[in-house]
């Protein structure tokens, strides 16, 4: 069996109407994510920009997050409120 | 007897999240989940969000692992079944089905039940507590038909069932023993913001109340008050806190207090059992003391360091947890330990009339904890205070004023 290819994350989102602020996201990838004044997560992004995307790899703050920390923040989300693109435009999760 | 490396009691956040971490670094050892609920893997934290319940988020988001995510896994999982005995020494639990496992490594993850409510009349249909995916599939199917519903106790769950109830149209009481919302977690001023925004919601607060004895037939229709009060009702949700069932594990002589006692590794007094979620009593670095949190994260976290100590890591479980509710235009959020004990003082951070009003709880000088209303945009730097563990005796003044940046500290 071949080796899965290595995917990379093109496009990060937080879906606002699903997220409920529990903050899994905050703990698994604190550089990348953090809660608001309403309770909902937001992306931090380059130039001080906080929004709930959709965010480009290269806009975010932390450059250098690994795929799996941010697959691993997504997936530890209680409501999959988070929803991650890789470089083809394909939804990896949830 | 049944052979199994891992047995991991309750297939909740810890529990699950237990066993896929497990599996991530043992990729043969056999892992078995028991749980006492007849569903997989669910959302619990959902179960009390009024979007979830007014079907905005649609049903079916509740389910976090799909039952192929077990199979792939190798993660065997079994539904309504109790644990009823653990032979420590013989690393064998008891299951209500007459089955035997024997472990090499046991978690015990099996959670908090909803207190029991011993009011006469509490058996009723349409009197529930909200813990499992059964009670929120019955109030959802309730909430549809009803005109009236009552509201016991002053905490999250009730604040987040009110939002709910209002925006279904549901005329809604709330009956709390206490002189305001939240006491003593909150202070008065806190409270009364609470209270502020439910009033201006139409719900109707009744202080120092208590129910007498619920009134219906096969299902509840009304409520009489300790001072005679009589209140039609088709729905009462009891939001009075939880406790754990640990009868079997207190039993096998695993140290309890009002949860399971573990060191911060989350090994309890055997070396091979561990504990993780709403039932590990455990030593809390950063507070420094022995700590029962009942939340989403901490469970999750929970969940990742037991396993890892499981296949033989030595990890601290170590972060500040933390929990937020939204509704009715009010943010609210705990972190770190909100317990005010003689020894803690309290900086108060903003004003009632700015919207924003926050705590923060002080031991020694060091910041252990905060509750914040409209003031969750500060939670992530307060919990990096709290871990950072520096003294602010000479900072309250600068923490008191909303105008000052706490990243400056």
């Amino acid at each position: 069996m071949e080796a899965a290819p290595i995917r990379k994350v093109k496009r990060v989102i937080v879906d606002r109407n699903l997220c409920i602020g529990a903050g899994s996201c905050v703990v698994a990838a604190p550089t990348v994510f953090e809660l608001n004044g309403e309770n909902k997560a937001v992306i931090k992004q380059q130039g001080g920009v906080k929004n709930s995307g959709p965010a480009e790899r290269e806009v975010l703050e932390d450059q250098a997050i690994p795929y799996e920390t941010l697959l691993a923040a997504a997936q530890s989300c209680p409501t999959k409120a988070i929803i991650i693109v890789d470089e083809q435009g394909t939804q990896i999760y949830p | 007897m049944n052979e199994v490396k891992y047995l991991i009691v309750g297939g909740g956040v810890a529990g699950t999240t237990a066993a896929e971490t497990i599996r991530a670094t043992d990729k043969e050892g056999s892992i078995a989940i028991v749980s006492d609920e007849p569903y997989r893997f669910y959302s619990r934290i959902l179960l009390s969000k009024p979007n979830f319940f007014l079907e905005k988020i649609p049903f079916d988001q509740i389910w976090l692992k799909d039952e192929a995510w077990y199979r792939q896994n190798q993660i065997s999982l079994m539904l309504g079944k109790e644990a009823t005995k653990l032979d420590p020494k013989g690393r064998v639990v008891s299951l209500n089905d007459g089955s035997a496992w024997h472990y090499e490594k046991l978690l015990l993850a099996v959670g908090a039940c909803a207190r029991r409510w011993s009011v006469p009349g509490a058996e009723k249909k349409g009197v529930l507590s909200l813990r499992t995916l059964d009670d929120a599939k019955e109030v959802i199917s309730r909430v549809k038909n009803i005109k009236q519903a009552i509201l016991i106790g002053s905490g999250f769950i009730s604040f987040e069932m009110a939002d709910m109830l209002v925006m279904a149209g549901v005329d809604t009481t709330l009956v709390i023993l206490e002189s305001y919302y939240w006491e003593p977690v909150l202070d008065e001023a806190s409270g009364r913001m609470i209270e502020k925004v439910l009033i201006e919601h139409g719900v109707k607060i009744l202080h120092k109340s208590e129910v007498f004895q619920i009134e219906g037939e096969e299902n509840v229709t009304g409520v009489v008050l300790k001072d005679g009060t009589k209140l039609p009702c088709q729905l009462i949700v009891a939001g009075i806190g939880v406790e754990c069932p640990l009868g079997w594990i207190k039993e096998a002589g695993v140290i309890v207090n009002r949860g399971i006692l573990a060191d911060e590794y989350l090994q309890t007094n055997f070396a091979d059992i561990y504990t993780a979620g709403d039932c590990a009593e455990f030593n809390d670095l950063v507070l420094g003391e022995r700590v029962l949190l009942g939340n989403w994260v901490n469970a999750q976290v929970h969940g990742r360091t037991a396993a890892a100590n499981m296949v033989g890591g030595h990890q601290p479980s170590k972060m500040v947890s933390f929990y937020t509710t939204q509704g009715m235009g009010l943010a609210i959020a705990f972190v770190g330990n909100v317990r005010v004990t003689p020894d803690r003082e309290v900086v108060v951070r903003g004003t009632l009339e700015a919207g924003s009003y926050g705590r923060l709880i002080l031991h020694n000088g060091k910041l252990v904890g905060a509750t914040l209303l409209n003031l969750t945009r500060e939670m992530g730097m307060l919990a990096k205070i709290i871990e950072r563990g520096a003294d602010l005796t000479a900072k309250k003044p600068f923490l008191a004023d909303l105008k000052n940046d706490l990243s400056m500290i």
